[in-house]
């Protein structure tokens, strides 16, 4: 049997491939590198307000229009219409946090991975819709509470949560904002001066031990942050199991070999889903079950 | 056939969404609130 060979450089092209759309994603978010800064672009993927980026991230930008009392109008157009047409696809192809996932799923490749049950799944996913749940309702009332009173006594009692509660904890503004910036911050020739270092507290550390969580996660589960606490993909993953875009499997080619549930990088039963459309809010269209099935019975397709 | 129907219903959500905001007023205020982000995030150390 020559075809399970196939499967396994199919799926390993498909993967080169992702990282080389990932990173050139990475390069269009940074463009204000080149002095392109404030655009148009909000994207409901996990890349928060940068040294050099040029788009958006809706979740963080919610926060930010809803502790500033406004309508978040324009992050909602984007989960929605990004997410109803082609559901979780940006997790899998441009999200600057899922490729530090990736990467350090390549790197650490060696070390063997788990994969929890459905159960573990579904449970711990609970932790990512109560972080979703507690940053809007925490944004909200910090918004209603600045529209009615004195700003001085909010801002005490809310501190640096201030203006975007999920700032604090996420270990994606540790990444791309904090560390970054402590790093540039007064020029390349005061890379590494102790004197900004004073300025670290304890938030630094909680942040720093959070980042370290997400990363030992990574490497035993892949994608674990993605699959359980990211808040923009737990938006994303109720709105995309609905997609327009999606995959189906022909019954008719399936073998139930499982090699697709195998490969699934986010753990979806693929088998137990109806085989007109596999429906989870895990999934987030990055192929890799396409590529590896010996039948071809997967393919991705519109309604 | 029902689960295309909800992606059409939140796409329809979604533009409406993006109606609204398109409103000249929105669009300013929108503006000036990103301009101000980047501002903010490039001037120093955030807090958060
Ligand atoms: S779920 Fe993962 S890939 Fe998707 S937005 Fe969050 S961090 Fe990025
Ligand atoms: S879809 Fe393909 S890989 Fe998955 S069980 Fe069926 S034949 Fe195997
Ligand atoms: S089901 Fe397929 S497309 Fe969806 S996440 Fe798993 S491997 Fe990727």
């Amino acid at each position: 049997m020559a075809w399970h060979k196939k499967p396994k450089t199919n799926i390993t092209k498909l993967r080169i491939l992702r990282i080389f759309v990932q990173l050139i994603m990475f390069f269009l978010l940074n463009l204000g590198f080149f002095s392109i800064g404030a655009t148009w672009l909000v994207l409901p993927i996990n890349y928060p307000k940068s040294l050099y980026s040029s788009s958006e991230d809706a979740f963080f930008l919610l926060q930010r229009m809803l502790t500033d009392s406004i309508v978040p109008l324009i992050p909602l157009a984007s989960f929605f219409i990004i997410g109803s047409v082609f559901g979780r696809l940006f997790c899998a192809w441009g999200c600057p946090f899922g490729l530090f996932q990736d990467l350090i799923g390549v790197l650490t490749s060696r070390i063997k991975k788990y994969e929890p049950t459905s159960e573990t799944n579904n449970s711990l996913r609970q932790i990512g819709e109560f972080i979703t749940g507690a940053t809007i309702i925490v944004s909200t009332f910090i918004g209603i509470s600045l529209s009615l009173q004195n700003a001085s006594v909010v801002e005490n009692a809310f501190g640096i949560f201030i203006d975007q509660p999920w700032a604090v904890l996420s270990p994606s503004v540790f990444l791309f904002t904090v560390i970054p910036l402590l790093f540039w911050w007064g020029g390349i020739e005061n890379f590494f001066i102790w004197e900004k270092f004073v300025l670290i507290d304890l938030v630094f550390w909680i942040r720093l031990l959070i980042f370290i969580f997400a990363i030992i996660l990574v490497i035993y589960i892949p994608k674990g942050w993605c699959r359980w606490f990211c808040p923009a993909g737990i938006i994303m993953g109720q709105i995309g199991k609905h997609s327009i875009l999606g995959l189906g499997r022909n019954i008719s080619k399936c073998t139930h070999c499982g090699l697709c549930e195998d490969v699934c990088p986010m753990g979806v039963k693929i088998l137990s889903h109806k085989p007109e459309k596999i429906r989870s809010e895990l999934c987030t269209n990055c192929l890799d079950c396409m590529a590896v099935c010996p039948e071809n019975a997967l393919e991705l397709k519109f309604l | 056939m029902r689960s295309n129907a909800k992606a059409f219903i939140v796409l329809g959500l979604g533009i409406i969404c993006l109606a609204i905001a398109l409103s000249p007023e929105e669009v300013t205020r929108f503006m000036n609130m990103i301009i101000d982000f980047t501002k903010s995030a490039k001037a120093g150390i955030p807090s958060p």
